[in-house]
C-alpha cells in the first residue's frame, strides 16, 4: 500500500473516517480526523474507522444500481473493491463532491460544476444537494450526439470525452461560454441570490486551470472559483 | 485528491451519520440519492445520551456482548461535540439486565465526566461494582495488554477494556501522526 500524506492542512471538528472515492481514473482513500488529510492509494480504509463512499453512479440503497464508466451494476462497492465492512455511507460523487466544497465554505450555498470525463452539475442550499444531475445534459450546443441518447448536450462541447487532451488554450472560451450558458439556462442553478457562488472543479478544471478563470470571465454576474480540496 | 468528496461525506457523516433508521431519518433531508444504511444503528446527536444506551448489549450464546458499533459511534459524536456532555450524562441508564453493561456505563460516564472536568454523575455511584472481573475473550498476552490500558474508571468497576477499543478517535490521531509525522492532537494510545 502506497501512503502519500496530503499536505494540505486538514480542519479541526472532522470525524475520524476514511473515505473512499472511485472515479473512473481509480481509487484512492482520504483518513480525515487526525492534524492533516491523508491519501492513500486504492481502498485502504484503516481498520476501526467508518467507511463512507463517493461512486460515480445511481445509488439505491447500499448498492450501486449503474455505475457505466466502471461497468458496476447492482453491486455491493465494499465487495467489489475487496473491503472487509461495508460502507456506513454511500453517495454519489458528484453530490459528496458538491457538499464538500460547501462544507470547505462552511456551509456556502453554492452550484457545482464537475468538468471531467463527463460533466456534472448540482446545487446545494443549506448544506443539501437541492438539485443533482444538472447541466451535463439537454441544450443545443452543438450537433454532436451525446452518448445519453440526446444531441448537442453540453457534454458535447464541455466533457473530456468530447475534448482533445490536452485541451489547446484557444478551446477555453468556447468551453467556458458553454458552460456559462448552461447555468443561466438551468432554473435550479440560476436561481438564487445575486452573485452566487459558482465552484468549477473535476479533472479538466485541475489539468487546465485557466479554464476556471474563463468562466469567470463568461459569467461576471457570478462569482465562480476553483475547488477548495486540499492539493495532495 | 480527486475532489472534495471527502468532505462532502464526512460532513454528511457528521450530520446525519450517527442517525439510524429507525430514528426517522429521511434521506432527503441530505441529498437526492442518499440512503443512510443500517450497519451503525446508533443514536441521533440530539440523543446522543448515556441512558439511550441501555439497550446497546447483545445477548449470545454466551451471555452476551456490547454493542460496540453503538457505543463507539456514540462516544465519537461526543468527541467531536463536547457540548453535549452535560445532558448526555444526566439520566441513568435503565437496568440492561446485564451487570457488565451497567458497570461499562457507569464507567464510561465517570470517564466522560473526568476527562471534561465536568462533575461525575451522582447516578453513577449506585451501580455497583462487579463481583468477577469482566473482559472480552483475549489470550493471555491480550488480556495482560489490555489489562494494561484499562482506564481507571473502568478499572475500578471490575472491567477489563483498553481505552482503544471504544475511544477511537484517538487511535485515529496515532494513526495520522504516525503516518504524516506531525504531533499528536489527542492523547496516544495506550498498547
Amino acid at each position: 500500500m502506497h501512503v502519500a500524506p496530503g499536505r494540505a492542512a486538514g480542519r479541526a471538528g472532522w470525524p475520524s473516517v476514511a473515505c473512499i472515492e472511485v472515479g473512473g481514473g481509480g481509487v484512492e482513500t482520504v483518513v480525515l480526523g487526525g492534524p492533516e488529510p491523508v491519501v492513500l492509494q486504492g481502498a485502504a480504509p484503516p481498520d476501526g474507522l467508518p467507511v463512507l463512499m463517493a461512486v460515480p453512479g445511481l445509488i439505491e440503497g447500499d448498492r450501486v444500481l449503474a455505475a457505466s464508466n466502471l461497468d458496476w451494476w447492482n453491486v455491493d462497492p465494499a465487495a467489489q473493491l475487496g473491503v472487509d465492512r461495508s460502507a456506513t455511507l454511500l453517495l454519489n460523487d458528484a453530490e459528496a463532491a458538491a457538499l464538500g466544497e460547501s462544507a470547505l465554505r462552511d456551509g456556502a450555498d453554492l452550484v457545482y460544476v464537475g468538468l471531467g470525463t463527463g460533466v456534472g452539475g448540482a446545487v446545494v442550499r443549506d448544506e443539501v444537494v437541492v438539485g443533482a444531475n444538472l447541466l451535463g445534459h439537454g441544450g443545443a450546443f452543438s450537433d454532436i450526439a451525446c452518448p445519453c441518447g440526446l444531441t448537442g448536450c453540453l457534454e458535447t462541447v464541455a466533457a473530456g470525452w468530447a475534448l482533445p487532451d490536452p485541451l489547446p488554450a484557444e478551446n477555453l472560451p468556447g468551453v467556458a461560454a458553454a458552460v456559462a450558458t448552461a447555468v443561466r439556462d438551468d432554473p435550479l442553478a440560476a436561481s438564487g441570490p445575486a452573485g452566487g457562488l459558482v465552484v468549477v472543479a473535476g479533472g479538466m478544471s485541475r489539468r487546465h486551470p485557466d479554464l476556471v478563470a474563463a468562466i469567470a470571465r463568461a459569467l461576471p454576474e457570478r462569482v465562480v472559483e476553483p475547488s477548495a480540496a486540499p492539493v495532495a | 485528491m480527486k475532489s472534495a468528496a471527502a468532505w462532502g461525506l464526512a460532513r454528511a457523516y457528521l450530520r446525519f451519520g450517527a442517525a439510524s433508521t429507525r430514528d426517522g431519518f429521511d434521506r432527503e433531508h441530505l441529498v437526492l440519492s442518499t440512503r443512510r444504511l443500517p450497519a451503525t444503528p446508533v443514536r441521533s446527536r440530539s440523543r446522543t445520551t448515556l441512558a439511550g444506551l441501555s439497550d446497546a448489549w447483545q445477548r449470545t450464546a454466551r451471555g452476551g456482548t456490547p454493542d460496540w458499533t453503538r457505543l463507539r459511534g456514540a462516544l465519537d459524536m461526543l468527541a467531536q461535540h463536547p457540548e453535549l456532555l452535560p445532558d448526555a450524562l444526566e439520566s441513568r441508564p435503565k437496568p440492561s439486565g446485564s451487570a457488565v453493561m451497567d458497570a461499562l456505563l457507569a464507567g464510561i460516564a465517570d470517564k466522560l465526566a473526568d476527562d471534561a472536568r465536568l462533575p461525575r454523575p451522582t447516578w453513577t455511584k449506585r451501580i455497583p461494582r462487579l463481583k468477577s472481573e469482566w473482559s472480552a475473550p483475549g489470550t493471555p498476552a491480550m488480556l495482560a495488554a489490555r489489562r494494561a490500558a484499562t482506564p481507571p474508571q473502568l478499572k475500578e468497576r471490575g472491567l477489563v477494556l483498553d481505552e482503544s477499543s471504544l475511544w477511537r478517535d484517538r487511535v485515529v490521531a496515532a494513526y495520522v501522526a504516525n503516518l504524516t509525522g506531525a504531533p499528536e492532537h489527542a492523547e496516544p494510545t495506550p498498547s
